[in-house]
């Protein structure tokens, strides 16, 4: 009976890895033994799968980088353009109000909305039986009086979850306390919900206090067409809109 | 920002056997020398397409080269890796009988135009993946790490979390067992292996 061959001696044959008399040797059996021939073409063909598998899981590792390089790349390019855009639209915001203002003989928005920024009197110091019985309201415009419009804006915040009669009015000195506190765009959606609302009591200063905004903005034709509608209608701050109007035109 | 690799990081990265070192190295060779892929196609009757194909081959080949001690540094790799692609694409050539003239300094072909065969390394991936599946994954992780990664007993043992390189060993022994049974057992499966695995690469 034949001795078995060892796998260990097979896999070294299959890798040369056997001196050279034993390779000799084992090639010689080969030919002669059908069955130890198939045992080691069987062997060879399990190394030769395991090494392919592994070809097969490097190669799906290496397209999914690839891919995810390209599209980095890619990302990166379009970064690139996007900054190159990004600053050419820096440029065109931050300089074109001086290039409006070069054009326009040196309008000073800022200055303009210095001017004309006032509180809006504090009403509520009028409603007695109401300030009475909400301190935090009394606080938050304590606050509004002293133009210390983050902590106003804050209370008046808290207060705006709760008090549904006095939801407009409340409304109405958020808007100023972000303006004051320079918070222009959340400002701007304040007052055109204020005036968007047909029943609204506080419409008229409110187009005005948007007007503010605007011009602080820059956005005089808007601003504009604004203050013409103050004018027309005789409204809130009406003769301070004409005044306006002359500056900018 | 891009890291700059030495090729002597690369064959190091490469020799570890961490999995994250070795993408690190992979990633940056794509970045680095797959536009000399793309360049040489082109010049090659190739395209874009052509050059990803040949560039895996090559960084795996490469791969396989350092771990078996085939690259001992004596050409730079971005040499090695040149070599690697214009012999990869010879062979994909070559397995298309394509009617091309091809001009690489020392060398002017011209070959006559058949069909191309391509299905067979998809068949061959198929079968080979569906029989290495019905493996356990240890028995896959063993045997890769050792007939593909090329890596000692004594490191698979420490890689794969084995007690000692004879626990490491007795289970690749197992596995290859198992492994044999599976082609033994699927005639067909054996002779379409054999055809497509051992006779092709003769």
């Amino acid at each position: 009976m034949k001795d078995p061959i060892s796998p260990e001696l097979i896999e070294k044959y299959l890798t040369h890895s056997l001196p050279e008399t034993e390779q000799a040797e084992f090639a010689r059996k080969l030919k002669s033994d059908s069955a130890l021939a198939a045992q080691v073409s069987d062997y060879r063909l399990a190394m030769k799968s395991a090494e392919h598998y592994g070809k097969i899981k490097l190669k799906e590792r290496l397209g999914k980088m690839m891919t995810e390089t390209k599209a980095e790349q890619a990302k990166w390019h379009n970064n690139q353009w996007m900054r190159i855009a990004a600053v050419i639209l820096i440029f065109l915001a931050t300089g074109s109000p001086f290039l409006f203002n070069y054009f326009n003989q040196g309008i000073d928005y800022q200055q303009i909305y210095t001017e004309n920024f006032n509180l809006y009197p504090n009403v509520l110091n009028q409603r007695s039986d109401d300030v009475q019985k909400n301190v935090m309201l009394t606080e938050a415009m304590s606050y509004y009086s002293d133009k210390d419009f983050v902590n106003a804006f804050a209370l008046l915040d808290e207060l705006s979850k709760n008090q549904d009669s006095l939801a407009a009015t409340v409304a109405f000195y958020k808007g100023i306390c972000l303006l004051g506190a320079g918070k222009d765009e959340e400002a701007a959606e304040v007052f055109s919900n204020i005036l968007s609302n047909p029943d609204e009591s506080y419409k008229n200063p409110a187009r005005w206090y948007l007007t503010l905004t605007l011009i602080k903005s820059g956005k005089q034709a808007e601003a504009e067409a604004l203050l013409k509608e103050i004018s027309v209608e005789k409204t809130y701050n009406y003769l301070k809109a004409e005044k306006i109007l002359e500056e900018l035109e | 920002m891009t890291i700059f690799y030495s090729d002597k990081r690369i064959t190091e990265a490469l020799k570890s056997g961490n999995e994250e070192d070795t993408n690190k190295v992979f990633r940056y060779l794509y970045k680095t020398y797959f536009g000399m892929a793309v360049q040489f196609m082109k010049k090659n009757t190739g395209d874009e397409s052509d050059a990803e194909d040949v560039f895996q081959e090559v960084m795996i080949g490469f791969y396989q080269s350092v771990r078996k001690g085939l690259y001992r540094g004596d050409s730079s790799v971005k040499t090695y890796l040149y070599s690697m692609i214009r012999n990869q694409w010879l062979i994909r050539l070559k397995d298309r009988k394509r009617n091309i003239a091809m001009d690489i300094q020392e060398n002017v072909m011209k070959m006559q135009q058949t069909h191309p065969v391509e299905n067979a390394a998809g068949e061959l991936n198929s079968k080979v993946r569906t029989l290495l599946e019905k493996l356990s994954e240890r028995c896959r992780e063993v045997l890769t790490l050792y007939y593909f990664d090329n890596f000692a007993m004594s490191e698979i043992a420490q890689m794969a979390g084995y007690d000692n390189e004879n626990s490491a060993k007795t289970q690749k022994y197992k596995c290859m067992q198992r492994l044999i049974a599976l082609i033994a057992e699927n005639p067909d499966l054996r002779s379409s292996l054999h055809e497509l695995l051992l006779e092709s690469n003769q």
